[in-house]
């Protein structure tokens, strides 16, 4: 499949300089290359079965480089590589992905691009609901980073309007954790309903645990020829898009089989066998939408609504939804410094009920509350800080980063995370995932 | 003898007769109807009528607990102990009540494996393969007694002559979740015994499933006492007194006008102290007129007859009495004077002495040709022989037991009445009469060579008199008609010559 992905990329990239390359050889050539590196360790404190990593080693290398002829034609080459060697789960050890690799022209109000990339849709910064364009890596579903795939977009400009055009041959499918990820539920896994149980089925986990991942299912051509369209306007302090995908969801569905022993009648309790196979589900969707971004005096106010509809039927899709987020950002005067404030509620309303499983974990902002800040106090400090709260699951994540940066390349990262929530929600089945990341990162 | 052999010949066949009697002793059959009116049918219902006490043992079908796994409960026995006390007489005709909370029940189920391995697929695909390690023993659930009530009507008809006591409707109910879990040991998940509890439980809300089953019980049970009620009508175990024993065929039963219940079958009577054989069943002289709404009983006349006749005898007719009962024979033994012209031999005798008499009849009493002469009153023409027999003490020995003395002869016929009041039988003779003769004892003559002057016009009213106020007057005993039926006759009349006795009755 990864084959089949490259040769279409390379298909659109040649194409793209058959049509290119007359201006390539009359135009200003530049190139641009850059280096980011990275380095965390990440220590979780909360020891889970000894199969599951209590601290990972992280490296990172994204080598990004762009080349422009004139203002007309643009090559971008992006690809990345992360290693954590120590990683008990085979898959997260170490990988490689070009998030982007395009060629692009732009020639009036035209901007073609072709080849490997990725896209963000919506205005929103912590709930982003409109997001769906791109597969997502979730070794991290905290830092879930997207995945390059073959696509080509247009876009053209005409007056306060722009309209994008995108077209995906073959959709990357995202990919989930390890079988050693602590992302996996590690003490109970709340399923969607069991008509046999008359509700949602709380399955204890021994410590013994063993996850495997059975071959995935993908339903209606999931990742064959996704599009997509956004529109977008610019008024006076007024920004707006609508926007409409058709594609594969970004998070899979998931089931689990397993064997199983009843512990208790009532409640109903089960106490799951060390194997569980997890069967991933790749469904087709329909996501509609729009996005607002308001510029009130001191205050940019934000808002982004997306509606879900599956194509796909199966039962572990979590069915028609909505997602809607309203955040108020604003700059505050602590004496002469500036502390940014962003605050952000989100509501969502799915046809089904959630389950634990890491994919799910959007679910926490079915009803939730965001409250964000920002401080830089010199050019060398950095602080980030938010709290989170689950109105729903009556949850709660905190997350506090610092930064000094020792010279302008060379930065010193220290950020702390905190999860909280009863057993079988979103957020409380990793709630043992609180963690302390250290690292430093170097851009050349 | 000749004479009381030629009287009785017609109705009575000695030796030779046709069928050799079922019981020792005489045996007379005869047709005969009953009527028992509403109070006293009830009367016998009532008292064939007990508490009841069962206990039903209801097998129950599998239950099958499909919440949240399917395990089917087996080997589930029910049993339903229950005392009813003894049905109450309702307002309406031939209805009894029955009410009762004392109905207690136990459930028990043998054993319980739910052990099991279940696959069960969820709304979004996933899949449990699903072990259940369940089992219970020693399962036992009780009702308490007092936490039930049950109501019912019972209903007596006659169908097929037989009584038939149907319950008519039967309500029955205990209190919801009364039920409590006396034993249960099960092994498994946690909750499994309580939900195995909950749902036997369930099963267990309610009297409906079980309802059928206990009113067949107690159907059964009313059948019982509704054969128990025909065999004390109809019994062929003879009851009564050394006198007289009585038993019923089974014959017809039918409903009488006012809820009260007509018996038309063979009567037997037994007479157990002379073996005599009696002919075949003496029919009704003609047919019965309509029976009359209050309880009563009818014989032909014959039977009575034949009955009167085998009494004599069984000695039905045999007394005794001592001379100081005789009205003035005292005051003669004080007149030496005037015994000298009366009886010139009791001067040898002590004033003071007493005679002992004994009296029976010399042959069957004859009331033929009946006749009704007024409501309640039968006439015939009678013939009754009487014999009285005066033992005397010894003229030289007064301690020596009384011997033979003299023996009077009393011979009366002519017309008279019959009529029953209050339970005595009233036999209105003719005039005593005055033939009345007498005899001395043979051995008294030859031993004392006596004068055996007697003034019988002085000495036979007094034995007539006395005769007249004891013999003919005859108490009637109670007589045990059925096994729960004793009657006193209280009046009888003649209906085409067949004799209809009217009577209150006491159950036994």
């Amino acid at each position: 499949m990864a084959t089949g992905r490259l040769r279409i990329a390379i298909v659109l990239l040649g194409v793209f300089l058959w049509i290119t390359h007359p201006c390539l050889a009359s135009s200003d050539f530049k190139v641009s290359p850059h280096a980011d590196f990275k380095y965390d360790s990440v220590y979780y404190p909360s020891k889970l079965n000894s199969d599951v990593n209590q601290t990972d080693q992280i490296l990172n290398l994204s080598v990004p480089i762009t080349m422009r002829w004139g203002h007309l034609v643009k090559f971008k080459i992006a690809p990345v590589g992360q290693a954590d060697l120590w990683n008990n789960s085979t898959r997260e050890r170490s990988w490689v992905d070009l998030p982007e690799g395009y060629g692009q022209i732009q020639k009036g109000p035209f901007t073609l691009q072709a080849g490997y990339n990725n896209f963000t849709w919506g205005a929103t910064d912590i709930f982003n609901p409109l997001d769906v364009v791109s597969a997502r890596r979730f070794f991290d579903p905290l830092r879930a980073s997207k995945l390059g795939a073959p696509a080509i977009s247009l876009k053209t400009d005409v007056a306060v309007l722009s309209l994008d055009l995108i077209y995906i041959p073959k959709q990357r499918k995202s990919i989930l954790p390890g079988e050693n990820s602590r992302w996996l539920p590690r003490e109970v896994i709340h399923t969607q309903n069991f008509a046999t149980l008359n509700g949602p089925a709380t399955i204890l986990v021994p410590d013994n645990l063993v996850y495997s991942y059975s071959a995935d299912k993908e339903l209606d051509h999931a990742t064959d020829n996704n599009f997509g369209i956004h529109l977008s306007g610019q008024l006076p302090h007024f920004d707006w898009a609508l926007m409409g995908f058709n594609g594969e969801a970004p998070a899979p569905a998931t089931s689990i089989t397993t064997g199983a022993t009843l512990v208790s009648y009532t409640p109903i309790v089960i106490q799951a066998n060390s194997n569980i196979t997890i069967n991933p589900i790749y469904y087709r969707q329909w996501v509609y939408g729009g996005n607002f971004v308001w510029a009130l005096g001191q205050y940019i106010v934000r808002g982004e609504s997306a509606f879900t509809r599956p194509i796909s039927r199966d039962g572990a899709i979590t069915g028609i939804g909505q997602e809607h987020a309203l955040e108020i950002e604003h700059n505050v005067q602590i004496g002469k410094d500036q502390v940014t404030v962003i605050v952000e509620g989100t509501f969502s309303k799915h046809e089904k009920d959630s389950d634990n499983s890491s994919t799910s974990l959007s679910r926490v902002f079915d009803r939730a509350a965001i409250l964000a800040l920002r401080y830089s106090p010199t050019e060398k400090w950095n602080f980030l800080g938010s709290a989170f709260y689950d109105f729903l699951f009556k949850g709660n994540f905190f997350h506090v980063e610092g930064s000094y940066a020792l010279r302008d390349a060379l930065k010193l990262n220290l950020s702390l995370d905190n999860l909280n929530g009863p057993d079988e929600t979103p957020i409380g089945t990793y709630r043992k995932n609180g963690r302390v990341i250290a690292g430093f990162s170097y851009q050349l | 003898m000749k004479q009381l052999y030629g009287s009785l010949g017609a109705i009575i066949l000695i030796g030779a007769a046709s069928s050799a009697p079922a019981f020792a002793g005489t045996e007379i059959r005869s047709q005969f109807k009953m009527n028992l009116d509403s109070t006293n049918f009830y009367s016998m219902l009532n008292n064939v009528m007990t508490d009841y006490h069962g206990d039903s043992v209801i097998p129950i079908p599998d239950i099958s607990v499909t919440t949240p796994f399917t395990t089917t409960i087996s080997g589930i026995q029910v049993t339903l102990h229950y005392t009813i006390p003894k049905p109450t007489q309702a307002a309406t005709p031939r209805d009894w009540n029955i009410s009762t909370n004392q109905l207690s029940a136990d459930m028990t189920v043998g054993s319980l494996d739910a052990s099991q391995v279940i696959t069960i697929v969820g709304s979004d695909g996933s899949v449990l393969n699903l072990t259940v390690n369940a089992t219970c023993t020693n399962i036992h659930l009780v009702l308490p007694q007092g936490s039930s009530l049950a109501t019912g009507t019972v209903h007596a008809s006659l169908v097929q002559n037989q009584v038939q006591l149907a319950l008519t409707s039967f309500n029955a109910s205990w209190i919801p979740g009364s039920w409590q879990v006396a034993s249960m040991n099960c092994n498994g998940p946690q909750g499994f015994g309580q939900t195995v509890a909950t749902e036997l439980q369930k099963r267990l809300s309610t009297i409906n499933p079980f309802l059928g089953q206990i009113q067949t019980g107690l159907q059964q049970q009313l059948n019982q006492i509704a054969a128990t009620a025909v065999s004390t009508l109809f019994s062929s175990t003879p009851t009564g007194n050394g006198d007289l024993m009585t038993f019923v065929e089974p014959g017809n039963l039918s409903d009488a006008a006012d809820g009260g219940v007509l018996l038309d079958s063979i009567i037997h009577f037994i007479l157990p102290r002379v073996d005599m054989t009696v002919g075949g069943v003496i029919p009704f002289a003609s047919a019965p007129a309509s029976d009359p709404a209050i309880s009563s009983f009818l014989i032909p006349y014959q039977t009575a007859m034949t009955l009167m006749a085998a009494g004599y005898w069984n000695g039905w007719y045999n007394t005794s009495f001592a001379s100081d009962q005789l009205s003035g024979f005292t005051s003669l033994q004080h007149n030496r004077f005037g015994e000298w012209f009366v009886w010139p031999d009791l001067t040898n005798f002590d004033s003071s002495a007493i005679f002992q008499m004994q009296t029976w009849a010399t042959s069957p009493p004859q009331f033929t040709k009946p006749v009704k002469t007024g409501d309640g009153q039968i006439g015939a023409n009678v013939v009754l022989t009487t014999l009285v027999r005066m033992m005397g003490p010894h003229r030289d020995h007064p301690n020596l037991p009384q011997t033979p003395y003299v023996t009077f002869f009393n011979n009366v016929s002519g017309p008279g009445t019959i009529q029953v009041n209050n339970g005595q039988i009233v036999f209105q003779l003719p005039k005593p009469s005055l033939s009345m003769t007498y005899a001395f004892d043979a051995s008294y003559l030859n031993e004392f060579n006596p004068n055996t002057k007697i003034d019988m016009k002085t000495i036979a009213p007094m034995l007539s008199s006395y005769l007249a106020t004891t013999t003919l007057k005859y108490q009637l005993p109670p007589i045990d008609i059925t096994p729960s039926i004793k009657i006193t006759p209280t009046q009888l009349n003649l209906e085409d010559q067949n004799l209809r006795i009217y009577f209150t009755n006491a159950t036994k």
